[in-house]
């Protein structure tokens, strides 16, 4: 009973209150009954008192003349009141006349009577003569009941008062009450979990006043509780491990990308040093200019394995602490610097396997050269002595072989050329000379080839003579290069060399056919070295497959470029463009110097 | 008449060149290598030595620098003939004191050019040109 009325506010007040109205209550009713009791007990009285005075004045004289009879009729008629219970008449002589109602019961009232002799005698001032005495037995019967009767329906009264003050006071208090109910079941409910409610304010009095408190309050916490989530989110879906250290090097957060990085359990890394997980350098973070850059770190795992991370940290700071520690963040960069190794290693095997087969084509050009300069030579020389014998025998087979051998010469070049261009042993020499010269030598010295596969060779270059100040030799190589492709893979048709000043001071050289043209994929593969359209090409029109990609290079060399519009069955265009001047000239060399001569010779003889 | 020193180490090549400038009328002692070529020239004195680079014992190198330090031989030119020449190789060359360069595969027409321009009117006149 203590604990609930303790509980129950509402219990509390309505027993409080009903305290108070019960005292209330019992005290007015107690005033009334005091009041209601005192005048009915004088109203009886005085009836009473009125009563024997009757009797006192009625039986004054039989009492002195000492008539017994009629004292009794007296006695009798008096009886003739139910309130009277009992009567008794006593004379100066001292004999009573009694009157009692048989069996009386209840509460009474006894008034005693001297009779005196002065009524109606005013001129007698002596001291009253006493006749007799009157002793009357009043009933108040009538007042207990209708006292009884007060008491009781006061009580139920006051009952139905407490009764209904009880209940009024009860439901005005829970309803009072009933917005502190909901509000404690709305918290019940922002407690479990329920965020988003709003608490219904009912009444703006205080306890709607705690509402919107509270409602605020809750709004407060649910942004912060909000964001909260909202961070955690973010934390726990990040790809890359994120760490907080504290001032102390203790490891105060982790998220789950660390738990999976180093397979660690959370408990485990929580509060635990640094140094457990930071297997190399660590990053700076005492809030210095250069925070936040990543550095390469390693972390190690709980196998003790150690991982390759691009690591950088952030001072973390708070508004209440200041310098709380630091955040560190960590990306796993093992596979990058894996695949960054076997880059490294391929590149490294790529570039010793390209210079060794730069050495093996140099030395092997080398190697054939010198054969076929003796056969070169030695042809030569038989010529020489046949024209100084005179013998004509021998001179169409001896010249055969003599080209033969400087065709094939001319191809062990190219080889040489193309592995010098690649290891970068190029040197370029920057002479003046006009185009339409170098196009009309070429054109002269294509001539033959044209001729043989039923070609119309001919430069369309117009306008005014463009004056280069490039490498020459290479110039023509290239030029040449396109030029007798175009004649090569064109029968019976046209092949046009054109010239212009292109933009930005270049030159623009295009060498036109009619011949088979190339598919778009044919144009793809067309430069690289060792590739002619395809396969069967080289052994219908022979070739290295390296001319066009040297011509390439050279232009390329030369701050220029060539390439290829074409569309196969329909002849193909080639496209070559030379800045006017060599960027930045290299000085003239010797070597350069006799390498060009070198090519010059054996791609003219 | 001119005498040439040829030091060649391929043996067609020498074979063919010499006779060659035979033909054209130039007196032609060779050397299979660069000692040789070294032998050759304190027995002869040519006025004018061919020196190829690439040559066994002692390559072409050596033997300018042998033959640049040694006063009595200081003064003859040489030309240098030479199949693949780096710049570095060319360099070298220069350096070993060689007066000129003739690309191999050698056209004779062009050698003895060269070598007219080095040794001057005494050189003989070329007839034949190849």
């Amino acid at each position: 009973m203590m604990r609930w009325f303790r509980r129950s506010l509402l219990v509390r007040v309505v027993a409080v209150d009903l305290t108070i109205s019960s005292f209330l209550v019992l005290g007015l009713i107690a005033v009334v009954l005091w009041t209601y009791n005192r005048e009915f007990v004088q109203q009886s009285r005085g009836r009473a008192e009125s009563l024997v005075t009757a009797i006192a004045a009625e039986s004054a004289f039989p009492m002195l003349a000492g008539n017994r009879s009629e004292l009794e009729r007296i006695a009798r008629q008096s009886a003739a009141s139910d309130e009277v219970l009992f009567l008794e008449l006593t004379d100066a002589a001292g004999a009573p006349v009694r009157w009692a109602r048989p069996r009386f019961r209840g509460p009474y009232i006894e008034i005693t009577r001297r009779v005196e002799r002065s009524a109606g005698d005013a001129s007698a001032p002596e001291a009253p003569v006493v006749l007799g005495s009157i002793r009357l037995g009043f009933s108040i019967e009538r007042e207990r009941v209708a006292r009884a009767r007060a008491v009781w329906s006061a009580a139920a009264m006051a009952l139905l008062c407490f009764l209904i003050g009880a209940a009024v006071r009860t439901f005005h208090v829970r309803a009072a009450l009933s917005p502190l109910v909901a509000l404690t079941a709305f918290t019940r409910r922002v407690a479990a979990g329920e965020r988003n409610a709003q608490a219904e304010v009912k009444r703006p009095d205080e306890v709607g006043r705690l509402t919107i408190a509270f409602n605020s309050m809750l709004a407060r916490l649910r942004v912060s509780t909000v964001s909260k989530d909202y961070v955690d989110g973010i934390l726990e879906s990040m790809a890359e491990s994120l760490v907080v250290v504290d001032t102390e090097g203790r490891i105060r957060t982790v998220n789950q990308a660390t738990v999976h990085l180093l397979g660690y359990s959370r408990e485990e890394l929580l509060g635990s040093a640094v140094e457990r997980i930071c297997a190399a350098e660590r990053p700076a973070a005492g809030g210095g200019p250069g925070d936040g850059a990543a550095i390469e770190s390693a972390y190690r795992d709980r196998l003790g394995q150690v991982i390759p991370v691009l690591l950088s940290a952030a001072p973390l700071r708070s508004s209440a602490a200041g310098l709380e520690g630091a955040v560190w963040l960590a990306q796993d960069i093992s596979e990058r610097k894996r695949v960054a190794e076997e880059l490294v290693r391929a590149k490294e095997q790529a570039e010793s396997a390209n210079a060794a087969k730069g050495r093996f084509l140099a030395n092997m050009t080398h190697e054939l050269r010198t054969p076929l300069n003796a056969v070169i030579g030695y042809s030569q020389l038989l010529q020489e002595t046949c024209r100084e014998r005179g013998v004509q025998e021998f001179e169409r087979d001896l010249r055969r072989i003599e080209r033969a051998g400087e065709i094939l010469l001319l191809m062990v070049n190219e080889v040489l050329d193309y592995s010098k261009s690649e290891a970068g042993k190029i040197l370029l020499v920057a002479e003046n000379f006009q185009v339409h010269d170098a196009i009309e030598d070429v054109v002269h010295t294509v001539a033959p080839l044209a001729a043989k596969n039923g070609n119309r060779l001919s430069v369309v270059a117009g306008g005014a003579p463009i004056r280069l100040h490039t490498d020459q030799a290479r110039f023509r190589q290239s030029l040449m290069n396109l030029v007798a492709n175009a004649c090569k893979f064109t029968r019976d048709g046209e092949v046009w060399v054109d010239v212009a000043q292109g933009p930005a001071d270049t030159v623009v050289v295009s060498v036109q056919d009619t011949g088979i043209g190339l598919s778009p994929d044919q144009q793809r593969r067309l430069f690289r070295p060792f590739m002619q359209a395809d396969a069967s090409t080289t052994r219908k029109y022979g070739g290295t497959g390296l001319g066009l990609a040297i011509s390439r290079r050279m232009c390329r060399l030369m701050g220029g470029d060539i390439t290829v519009e074409s569309e196969l069955g329909k002849g193909s265009k080639f496209i070559m463009r030379v800045p006017a001047r060599l960027p930045h000239p290299p000085l003239p060399h010797p070597e350069a110097d006799m390498q060009r001569r070198a090519n010059g010779q054996t791609s003219t003889g | 008449m001119a005498k040439l020193l040829l030091a060649e180490d391929d043996e067609f090549s020498r074979d063919m060149l010499t006779r060659r400038l035979q033909k054209l009328g130039f007196e032609v002692i060779t050397a299979a290598d660069g000692r040789e070529a070294l032998r050759a020239v304190r027995q002869n004195r040519p006025d004018l030595i061919l020196m190829d680079l690439d040559m066994p014992v002692l390559d072409g190198y050596a033997a300018m620098r042998s033959l640049k330090t040694d006063p009595r031989t200081a003064k003859i030119p040489i030309i240098v003939l030479t199949a693949h020449a780096s710049p570095e190789s060319v360099a070298e060359a220069v350096e070993a004191g060689c007066h000129s360069y003739e690309a191999k595969p050698v056209v004779v027409r062009r050698l003895v050019e060269r070598i007219q321009e080095v040794l001057g009117p005494a050189a003989p006149e070329s007839e034949t040109p190849g």
